[in-house]
Formats: structure tokens, C-alpha cells, sequence
């Protein structure tokens, strides 16, 4: 699939489906404030949908519990190609402080390698961390996974003197 | 000849326009929040976007897509003969054009449910039998009014009386709250086209459109014919006024909060059922 024309196309019309993966809905009280008439992001074109069919960009919030693991790769399973993936929250993002725990298969990365073996293939993805991750950040990240803003952050390699 | 190619165009420039028109009404739902809101043509946006992104055939595929596909046929076909009827008929008389206008529109409801069912998903199940309900609570009265419209003659109070019908029913059948049951209620997940995917959907957001249109533009003639005019005159002036009358309904729907499901379809019939009693009265008595 031609990822590129995908994007164009969706950059207009930006509809996102909200994915709680068993967080501790902080970060989902965010998603909800950043979707107020305040932030207004039906400017950019961004549409809250009930259906993962009806989705553009997956809001992918909590750590990924045991018991949502089935139902979270049947929902990214449902939507349409393009995949899109906000990943919001440390928990989202690395597991947070249940990274480890038994209860928690621990955050996106390691979902990416089950989505992988099942061949649920996501076109792309980017990581909004913070605990709870804000309302600004979200939307910015949105706008990053489509191309429309610059990513700010970069990676950087730190050597350590003398090392 | 001409009145065909004159219904062409006009069917053209509303199903073009159609979705201005939705854009027009997301701006004005935005400046009454207060908030910028979307580009005027962002139903259009939406719409392209739609049909670009990957094809998922639902369970029932088969059902679904065919359905989807007579349902806009009979929604495109509704508007062409809801603009041809001012320029072929006589004020008076129920010709075969009216009884076909009716029955494209009966269908295009039944099409919708049909669709509901054939998706396989329990949620889109009961958004259909949600919208049969409202559909039997409607209709019939939708039917009654028009026909009295097309038929009355010359009776002001009884054809101002059917129009005040048409205008309840015509806003029943545009969609919006509180008689949008396809989206009424959250646990539903957008109710009858939760299984639908990209150019599908596409298919099922533009005849949602094209229904606000149609019943934007049938309260429309409605209200110029009872002014008086018809042919020519009646057609353009009704595509003239059918924005403003998509602006009202934008109004009424965004000052209307939302209601249970069941009180929809009960206020109806409490309404219009002592409406048309009052109206056939009014017949009666000749007024």
C-alpha cells in the first residue's frame, strides 16, 4: 500500500477511535478533554468514531491487561488499512509502572511483536508519553503521525566522557 | 426533453451541494460553541477520504453491499423525481409520478433496516429495529401530508395544516437529534453502520446526506407550493430556499438535547396522530 497517498488523503479528515487497553483512565480522562469544544480539534478535521471500523487513528491508552489483549488486537484487527497508532501515556507507551507485573503484558512495545505473529500489520506509529499524557500533546502527536507537524524531539547519542 | 435535462441538473447540484450543505451546518453547530469548527467542506473531505482508504467487506456482505447500493439509488432517484414533479404535474392531481415518489422513499427506509440486519452485528440489529420504530411512527403520516399537499386544491387552513405535518415528519426523516437512533445511543457504537468500512461507509454517510437534503427540499416545496407556485417557479424557488431550510433544521437539532430512545418515537405519535385527526376535520368541514 502506498502509504504516502494514504496519509494525504486522511490528513483533511482525521477520525479516531479511543482504545483502552486497561489504564487507570487518567490518560482517557485526557483523550476526553482534548476532544472538548475547548481544544476544538474539529478544525483539523479530527472526529471522535464508535466503531474501529469507522477509524482513521487508534487513541491507544493503558498498559494492555491479560484480559483486554484479545479484545485489543480484534479492534486493531477491524480497522481498515491504513493503520494509525497514537500511543498515549507511559503506560501505553513501555507499561509504566506495570511493566513488569503479572496482570500486564506491558505496554505497545510488546503488543507490536504479538500483532506481528498474528499479521496485524500497523502502518505507522507514535508515542505521546506523560503521566497522564496532556491534552495539547495529544493533539500534536496526531498531527506528527499524519505529517503535519515536525517532530520535535530527536534522537540524540550520549557518550559518556572518556567512554 | 427539457423538464428531463432540467431535473438532471437540479438532482445534480443538490447531490453536489448536498454536502456543502452538512459543512454549512457543522460551522454553524461550531459558532454557536463558540469554536472556529471544520472548513465548510469537510463533509466533502470526509467523504473523499472514505472512499480511498481499503475495502472491508462485512459478514453479510453480500446483502449489505447490495442494499447499500439500491438504498442511494433510491435516495438519488427520490430527489430526481421530487424536482420532477413540479414541472410535469398539475397542482390537484396524484399522478404516477407521486405514487413513485412515495414508494422510492418507503423503500429507501426499508432499505436502511435491511442493511441493519444483514450486517451480522447485534448492535447494528437493534439500531435497525430502533429505526423501524421510528419509521412506523412517521411515515405514514410523512405519506399522508404529502398526499394532501399534492391533492388538497384550494383549502388554506387544511393545507397549512398538512404542511405543519410534512414539516414535523420531514425533520423526523432528516436524522438529527433526537430521532438520529443510527447514532443515538453510545453503547450502540454508531448503530446501523458500526460494521461498515471505508468506501461503504462512504456510501452510507452520503445517504445520510442526501435524506437531510431530500427532506430539506420536500419541506421546501412543500412551503412554495402552499405559497402558490408551482412549475418552474416552484422548482427553483424550492432549491433556492432548501439551504434555509437545512439551516433551521441545523438550529432546532443543535438547541434539542438528546432523549431516551423510546420518547422519540411516543412524542410522535402523540403529536401527529391528534394532528392529522384535527387536519381531516378540517377537510370535513371544507376549510
Amino acid at each position: 500500500m502506498d502509504l504516502a497517498k494514504a496519509l494525504k488523503a486522511i490528513r483533511r479528515s482525521i477520525w479516531v477511535y479511543h482504545l483502552n487497553s486497561g489504564s487507570c483512565n487518567a490518560c482517557d480522562i485526557e483523550v476526553l478533554d482534548a476532544l472538548t469544544p475547548y481544544f476544538d480539534v474539529e478544525r483539523f478535521g479530527i472526529k471522535l468514531v464508535g466503531s474501529p471500523r469507522h477509524a482513521d487513528v487508534v487513541l491507544f491508552t493503558g498498559p494492555v491487561t491479560r484480559e483486554s489483549l484479545p479484545k485489543v488486537v480484534r479492534a486493531l484487527k477491524a480497522m481498515p488499512r491504513p493503520r494509525l497508532l497514537l500511543v498515549l501515556g507511559s503506560c501505553g507507551v513501555g507499561g509504566g509502572i506495570w511493566w513488569d507485573t503479572y496482570a500486564t503484558i506491558g505496554g505497545f512495545s510488546k503488543l507490536e511483536e504479538i500483532l506481528r505473529e498474528q499479521g496485524v500489520e500497523v502502518d505507522r506509529v507514535v508515542y505521546v508519553p506523560g503521566c497522564p499524557v496532556r491534552p495539547e500533546a495529544i493533539i500534536y502527536g496526531i498531527l506528527v503521525l499524519l505529517g503535519l507537524a515536525e517532530q520535535k524531539v530527536r534522537e540524540v547519542e550520549v557518550h559518556a566522557p572518556g567512554g | 426533453m427539457l423538464h428531463s435535462i432540467l431535473t438532471l441538473v437540479a438532482s445534480l447540484v443538490g447531490v453536489v451541494l448536498a454536502p456543502v450543505y452538512d459543512g454549512l451546518e457543522r460551522k454553524l453547530r461550531a459558532a454557536i460553541h463558540t469554536r472556529i469548527g471544520p472548513p465548510v467542506l469537510q463533509t466533502w473531505y470526509d467523504l473523499v477520504k472514505l472512499f480511498s482508504k481499503e475495502l472491508v467487506i462485512p459478514e453479510g456482505g453480500t446483502w449489505c453491499v447490495l442494499t447499500l447500493a439500491l438504498e442511494i439509488t433510491a435516495l438519488v432517484a427520490s430527489i430526481a423525481l421530487l424536482n420532477y414533479i413540479p414541472l410535469v404535474t398539475i397542482p390537484g392531481v396524484v399522478g404516477v409520478e407521486v405514487a413513485a415518489f412515495i414508494a422510492l422513499l418507503t423503500v429507501a427506509t426499508a432499505l436502511t433496516m435491511v442493511r441493519a440486519v444483514a450486517q451480522n452485528n447485534v448492535y447494528s440489529v437493534v439500531g435497525g429495529f430502533r429505526e423501524f420504530t421510528l419509521a412506523l411512527s412517521s411515515e405514514p403520516f410523512l405519506v399522508f401530508s404529502y398526499l394532501a399537499l399534492v391533492a388538497g386544491g384550494e383549502r388554506p387552513v387544511f393545507r397549512i395544516s398538512s404542511l405543519l405535518i410534512l414539516t414535523i415528519c420531514a425533520y423526523v426523516l432528516s436524522s438529527r437529534i433526537p430521532y438520529d437512533i443510527a447514532e443515538a445511543e453510545p453503547e450502540l457504537s454508531a448503530g446501523v453502520n458500526i460494521e461498515l468500512a471505508g468506501p461503504l461507509l462512504g456510501v452510507a454517510t452520503m445517504s445520510t446526506v442526501l435524506r437531510r437534503f431530500l427532506a430539506a427540499e420536500l419541506t421546501a416545496l412543500a412551503l412554495v407550493s402552499t405559497a402558490g407556485f408551482w412549475s418552474y417557479q416552484a422548482l427553483v424557488l424550492s432549491l433556492a430556499l432548501t439551504p434555509a431550510v437545512w439551516v433551521v433544521h441545523a438550529l432546532v437539532s443543535i438547541l434539542l438535547g438528546r432523549t431516551r430512545v423510546d420518547v422519540g418515537p411516543r412524542t410522535l405519535l402523540l403529536t401527529l396522530f391528534p394532528l392529522s385527526v384535527v387536519t381531516i376535520t378540517i377537510y370535513g368541514l371544507g376549510l
